[in-house]
């Protein structure tokens, strides 16, 4: 792979796989690390994609699998409420700001299976095949994260 | 129903930072030039350090702290990995970021024991447990610490005056190993391989010699 290719993939993949990571991890630092591990990857072992869409759910694969080891990890960072304010704190509005904290107060596996419906725009299949995950586990994944957030989302608009 | 929109617009604000993307890109360029993928050696370095550090910590407290770096200086260990397509291998002496090294010391500063008038204590995050009773009976003792997301299991072994303290995520496969009495107890190395069961081939061998044979 040429050095531009690899900043041309840098520039396309840096941030979604970070989105991808950060939701998992919830920590700003790790996810960072996870992202580089996975476009590292991409650079030392080159693989023949079909297609831009498939050569990013080979990183969201790489990706999630990394999250979880860290996740395993008994040395990893743990993340306390300042990094996430710390997050929390670049939204405009206070919707934005309450969606975020909801879903942050969700399950790894319930931020990243929401991540990637909503955010990406995958079908069940692809996220179980990202996730190495059944795809019944993953509608399950997110039928919760759904009614949680439902819940969470209500409570604090009744709140305000 | 999530308002997808909403959602779009909140986590497009999510970005990696400037330096996180410049930082690859010299990782890149470090790949050229070296063919041991130093990022990954950093990786297993955490679990090489992790075994550096636990053979040298107790001969290190029993010093007063001053031998610990000639002591850490003097194991090399080797520890290679076979996981899918991957294979590194990592000789860790003197190489190990002090980052590793500090974030080790801060985790194993959150379990540890105490011998008091003959009893032995398992400190945790500040509250202790009197573990006496048990490691004289069953010769060890477990607990289940949960910490947001991970269950993290501490397992004493041993007697009061010469244990180990295994510490690891659940379901992990990687342990977090400290040794009292010696700092020499090789026992604890062998415990911790055999923990080391899950869909990665693990070996671990350590020898004794001088941080300058070690190879770069």
């Amino acid at each position: 792979m040429t050095d531009q290719r690899f900043e041309e993939l840098v520039e396309a993949y840096a941030d979604t796989v970070f989105r991808l990571a950060y939701s998992y991890l919830k920590n700003r630092a790790d996810a960072e690390d996870v992202m580089q591990e996975a476009l590292l990857k991409l650079y030392v072992e080159p693989k023949d994609f079909e297609s831009a869409d498939h050569e990013k759910h080979w990183l969201f694969r790489v990706a999630a699998n990394e999250c979880r080891k860290l996740l395993r990890s008994p040395w990893r960072r743990r993340t306390g409420p300042l990094d996430e304010a710390e997050e929390a704190a670049a939204f405009d509005q206070p919707v934005q700001t309450e969606l975020f904290r909801q879903v942050m107060a969700l399950p790894p596996k319930y931020r990243a299976a929401i991540y990637l419906h909503y955010y990406e725009g995958y079908a069940v299949k692809e996220i179980a095949s990202a996730l190495g995950a059944k795809a019944s586990t993953v509608q399950t994944w997110l039928l919760r994260a759904r009614g949680q957030l439902k819940i969470k989302l209500k409570e604090a608009e009744a709140y305000d | 129903m999530i308002d997808e929109n909403l959602y779009r617009e909140t986590f497009s604000r999510l970005r990696a930072s400037g330096e996180a993307k410049k930082e690859v890109l010299l990782k890149m360029n470090e790949t050229k030039k070296s063919t041991r993928r130093p990022w990954k050696a950093l990786r297993a370095a955490g679990l090489a350090a992790m075994l550096t550090v636990a053979l040298a910590v107790s001969a290190n407290a029993a010093s007063g702290g001053e031998l610990l770096e000639s002591i850490y200086r003097s194991f090399a260990i080797t520890l290679t990995t076979t996981n899918g397509d991957e294979t590194f291998t990592v000789n860790v002496s003197d190489g190990v970021p002090d980052g590793t090294i500090q974030g080790l010391f801060s985790e194993q500063g959150s379990a540890v024991t105490e011998e008091r008038d003959g009893r032995l204590y398992l400190k945790i995050n500040g509250e202790e447990t009197d573990i006496t009773d048990a490691l004289t009976q069953n010769g060890e003792y477990t607990m289940e610490v949960e910490d947001g997301d991970v269950t993290t299991i501490i397992t004493v072994q041993g007697t009061v005056e010469d244990h180990m303290i295994l510490s690891s995520a659940e379901d992990s496969n990687m342990y977090y190993v400290t040794t009292s009495g010696s700092g020499q107890n090789m026992g604890a190395l062998d415990s911790a391989k055999a923990g080391l069961q899950g869909t990665e081939e693990v070996q671990i061998s350590t020898e004794s010699r001088p941080a300058s044979d070690v190879e770069e």
